[in-house]
């Protein structure tokens, strides 16, 4: 499960860069950022949470069918 | 040749050495901290170990209660049948205790539901100090008492908000005979129940829900931002937890999201279990309910 500052993304997340941008870059972590340096930090926030393989352990394990990742 | 068997029950001991230059005693009960039956820490070091009570706690196997206000004893003598050349107990001594509580009425609501249990009753001194009992095989319980919860009482202009709770112990001899008097390296002002947690819904459509979480009595009004991914679950309709991502609390508002896709009516929000924030455990009753724009 990947982590960038507060965020924890979802197992396996494999949403498009668009759709990333659009779930994550309106939250206070992005807004934060300095616009000049907002996209660049998106994309390295992308990149971990697409880099996801391992199985979660916690309480937002998976137990039933879910739709996360589905574009 | 058969005959009658009786045990007289005499507990007759041989005399103990009396020698002493200093009388170690602890000071007046503060608070109680009640523990279901069964619950003792493994040893004299782990009853004074600060993480091993909030774990305690945390497992619900120790319930710490509120301040004890004007702690007294109500102990009842025995009562006897005198007749003219013996004298017989008929009513063993009760030991008794008495303490009054400053109470909002959830946490009267959450003490009267020890009302009639019985219980292993630790208590608090001002030293700091932890009165408790020792077992034969070396571990650390409360005395065993059943807790009477009295009538909630309306303040008035002597007297705040209040109940009185009497606790009677099942044996004195309990902490006569079996004592432990503790002096731990912290204080009963650090020991918290778990808090109940109350989830507020700020917005939630298919694929975003913005939430807060706040303790205390109600709706409370003491945000906890602190959660983090492993502390919340959703949950569909069915009760099957959804794979989500979490966004930690805005600092500036106390509004944490969780995204994913699919959220639809009948979905819930709430904490994973009891969730430890510092020393400080919350529960929600209930998870929130997800209706969605």
């Amino acid at each position: 499960m990947g982590v960038y500052k507060g965020i924890t993304f979802a197992e396996g997340y494999n949403k498009s860069f668009a759709n990333f941008k659009k779930e994550f870059a309106s939250t206070h972590v992005f807004k934060n950022i300095p616009s000049e340096k907002r996209e660049a930090e998106l994309e390295k926030a992308y990149a971990i949470a697409k880099g996801t393989s391992k199985k979660q352990k916690n309480g937002n394990s998976k137990e039933s069918t879910s739709t996360i990742g589905k574009d | 040749m058969n005959r009658p068997y009786v045990e007289c029950g005499s507990k007759k001991t041989t005399y103990r050495n009396t020698g002493a230059k200093k009388q170690c005693t602890l000071k007046k009960t503060v608070r109680y901290a009640v523990a279901e039956k069964g619950f003792a820490f493994d040893s004299i070091e782990d009853a004074k170990d600060k993480d091993k009570w909030d774990a305690a706690v945390k497992d619900k196997k120790l319930f710490p209660l509120y301040d004890a206000e004007e702690y007294a004893i109500a102990d009842t003598e025995a009562t006897y049948w005198e007749g003219e050349n013996t004298r017989l107990e008929t009513t063993p001594a009760k030991k008794i205790r008495t303490f009054r509580s400053i109470l909002g009425l959830c946490s009267y609501n959450a003490l009267k539901s020890f009302d009639g249990q019985e219980m292993q009753a630790f208590e608090f001194t001002t030293d700091p100090g932890i009165k408790a009992v020792l077992t034969e095989d070396g571990k650390v319980k409360g005395q065993t008492v059943v807790l009477n919860i009295g009538r909630l009482q309306d303040a008035t202009s002597e007297l705040p908000q209040n109940a009185v709770v009497t606790v009677n112990y099942k044996d004195f001899n309990e902490r006569e005979d079996f004592g432990a008097d503790l002096r731990p390296e912290w204080s009963y002002l650090e020991l918290y129940g778990i808090f109940d947690a109350f989830v507020d819904i700020v917005s939630a459509d298919a694929t975003e829900i913005k939430f807060t979480v706040s303790s205390g009595c109600g709706s409370g009004d003491e945000l906890v931002t602190e959660l983090t991914a492993a502390d919340v679950e959703v949950r569909d309709a069915a009760g099957g937890v959804e794979s989500v991502s979490f966004v930690a609390a805005d600092p500036t508002d106390g509004i944490y999201t969780v995204t994913g896709t699919g959220f639809a009516n009948g979905f819930t929000l709430g904490l994973v279990k009891v969730v430890s924030v510092g020393d400080m455990s919350f529960e929600t009753p209930e998870p929130a309910k997800i209706t969605v724009a």
